[in-house]
């Protein structure tokens, strides 16, 4: 089956979340600059509410259209009316952008695509690839060895514990890593010292990571506290899902036996075509001849 | 209230986590609840350990409470689910890369490890309360998912009939003939064994031919009894008048065997890696606790076999440290009530 076709409408000053967001959207659907001629689309998405094309985009009725409100950006009273959906990171402008509005996460991160891994199977990774374990990452703060940005968020799914500030912070806590982290960054994520993280100042951060990663019971509550504040509060996976369904893009799947085997997956947060749903999907096809919705 | 207790169905076999499940029903019941065990077949090798799984999110299950047990049923789907878990899928978690697993370090494994832990973890975090039925398995819990519960003891089958008795001349083994169970240990002790001491060990299980052909090797049939399955007068006679118990299984999450050897008055003499055993055996106090090495269990069959000051004061420690266990508490904590 064609993936639904999204047509996309670019501003210069589209944010990180807004960028987080259409990259999450591509996964599911088709996802086409304006800038060339496209056929007719399900959905029109546009990055900023000064994007070139939105004000002809408005015109056309039949197309659903969702617009990314910046910060600054003002809204006319006819985008407010004529858009299916405006998403703001600002919850103060919640009220003013009326009842079309959608919040999403100021520092998004797209929780799908960083697969949550307990510290007993970092152990097993770190045997199966001969590397020492306990094993401690310290990104962002003074640290004697340095990581190559690439090899960044493999050292954090393997870390027995990292020591990390900044915005790699929240890839540490998607991974369900143990983190470590300064008061500020804290704060940023809304993390909790002691329940998601544990806050420590830089003198002795390093330190502290060091004494988390020998303590596996802890490392597992704080990993497992930590992919659940990213999951809470800064997936944009769930705002990529009620937009598209919003804009009729994704419906939810039917309550039937095939359509609801995907919800029950998606409520274990099962990765697409994981083995579980390929047996079920296999066991069920001799029986309806289809697919899965 | 109409309570619904789940477990899985490892069929044509039958152990400690069903005895479990039908005295919880046989207790709610007797407290005024209707209640009905619900039991799904569950196959555990690694490339269907999904399947009951996800079977159980689509259970419609109508009642007032869930009462979820082993794996997998804690994956049904209820707003008032509570867990008392027995064990999770062990050859996934700290019995990974042994004899019994098959989960190893290839990539498969790992990937299929990643995802159970992870479903697990979701599925139990469900529950509205998370029990245990040992220190052991809320340790395990703690330590591979991150989640906290509380454990809750209860008694062991055939509580109320077990009853002391003379010491006898053979010590004592209940279990299924696993590896996971050791049952060879004891087999193997035999030859170190000075006393003039025998060991019977009742039940089945695929290790029988392997124990048989073990005892002969070492030159032990003479000393060792196998009567498969006994039936529950037979059991409790064989408690009441066994020497002591022998039981070392490995990283056990609680083990019926120990309670029921306590509650006979029996010292029981197990392995510094039994697990859950070693929140009741006290070395020294109401049991012994050895290496797990053959030599090391015949040493402490030799000590209790000819001191019967310290074999009538560990087993009566022993028969004291269970004798408050009771339902009533255990069926209050997971209703609620």
């Amino acid at each position: 089956m064609t993936p639904p076709l999204i047509e996309l409408l670019v501003g210069r000053d589209t944010s990180p979340m807004a960028r987080a967001l259409v990259t999450r959207v591509s996964r599911a659907c088709m996802v086409r600059a304006s800038d060339r001629a496209l056929g007719p689309v399900a959905a029109r998405v546009a990055t900023s509410a000064r994007a070139p094309g939105l004000a002809a985009a408005m015109h056309d009725r039949a197309t659903p259209l969702a617009v990314v409100v910046a910060r600054d950006e003002a809204v006319s009273n006819e985008l407010r009316d004529r858009a299916e959906l405006l998403i703001t990171d600002d919850p103060a402008r919640l009220e003013q952008l009326g009842p079309r509005a959608l919040l999403a996460p100021v520092h998004p991160v797209d929780a799908e695509r960083h697969l949550a891994i307990a510290p007993f199977l970092r152990e097993r990774w770190r045997r199966r690839l001969r590397l020492p374990s306990p094993f401690t990452v310290v990104l962002g703060f003074p640290s004697p060895t340095g990581l190559r940005p690439e090899t960044e968020a493999t050292a954090l799914a393997l870390a027995s514990a990292a020591a990390v500030r900044g915005s790699t912070a929240l890839v540490a806590l998607a991974l369900g890593t143990p983190v470590v982290t300064d008061a500020t960054t804290a704060a940023l994520l809304g993390a909790t010292d002691g329940h998601d993280v544990l806050v420590a100042p830089a003198s002795n951060a390093v330190e502290v990571a060091g004494g988390l990663a020998a303590d596996m019971v802890e490392a597992a509550r704080l990993g497992r506290e930590a992919r659940a504040l990213v999951e809470r509060r800064h997936d944009v996976g769930d705002v990529a899902h009620t937009m598209l369904t919003r804009l009729g893009v994704v419906l939810t799947p039917p309550a039937v036996p095939l359509g609801s085997l995907r919800l029950r997956l998606d409520e274990l947060h099962t990765p697409v075509d994981a083995s579980p749903e390929q047996r079920a999907i296999a066991a069920c096809r001799a029986l309806t001849g289809a697919r899965v919705a | 209230m109409d309570i619904a207790v789940c477990g899985a169905q490892a069929v044509f076999t039958r152990g400690g986590a069903e005895l479990l499940m039908e005295q919880l029903v046989e207790r709610l019941a007797a407290a005024g609840h209707r209640a009905e065990l619900i039991r799904l077949p569950v196959a555990w090798d690694r490339k269907r350990i999904f399947d009951a799984a996800l079977a159980w999110r689509f259970v419609p299950v109508d009642a007032d409470l869930v009462i979820a047990t082993n794996f997998p049923s804690y994956f049904v789907r209820h707003p008032r689910k509570v867990v008392w878990l027995p064990h999770q899928h062990r050859a996934a978690y700290d019995a990974a890369d042994s004899p019994w697993s098959d989960f190893g370090l290839d990539d498969e494994s790992l990937d299929a490890q990643r995802l159970l832990a992870d479903w697990d973890t979701r599925a139990l975090s469900e529950a509205e309360r998370i029990f245990t039925i040992s220190g052991v398995v809320s340790e395990r819990l703690a330590r591979y998912n991150g989640l906290a519960s509380q454990p809750l003891y209860h008694p062991p089958p055939l509580y109320d009939r077990l009853h002391p008795g003379p010491f006898g001349d053979y010590v004592f083994c209940a279990t299924r003939l696993e590896q996971n169970k050791r049952p060879e240990l004891l087999v193997e002790s035999l030859a170190h064994v000075q006393a003039p001491v025998r060991a019977v060990v009742a039940g089945r299980g695929s290790r029988r031919e392997h124990l048989l052909r073990r005892a002969r090797e070492i030159r032990v049939t003479d000393r060792i009894e196998l009567p498969g399955f006994v039936n529950d007068d037979d059991l409790v006679e064989r408690f009441a008048n066994a020497l002591a118990v022998v039981y070392t299984p490995h990283e056990e999450d609680y083990g019926y065997v120990t309670l029921q050897a306590f509650r006979a008055g029996k010292p029981v003499i197990t392995a510094a890696d039994s697990g859950g055993v070693l929140e009741w055996v006290e070395d020294g106090v109401t049991g012994l606790v050895t290496d797990g090495t053959p030599a090391g269990i015949a040493k402490a069959i030799d000590r209790l076999a000819t001191d019967h000051e310290l074999l009538e004061r560990l087993g009566g420690a022993a028969r004291e440290r269970v004798s408050t266990l009771s339902w009533d508490p255990v069926v209050a904590r997971l209703t609620g009530t």
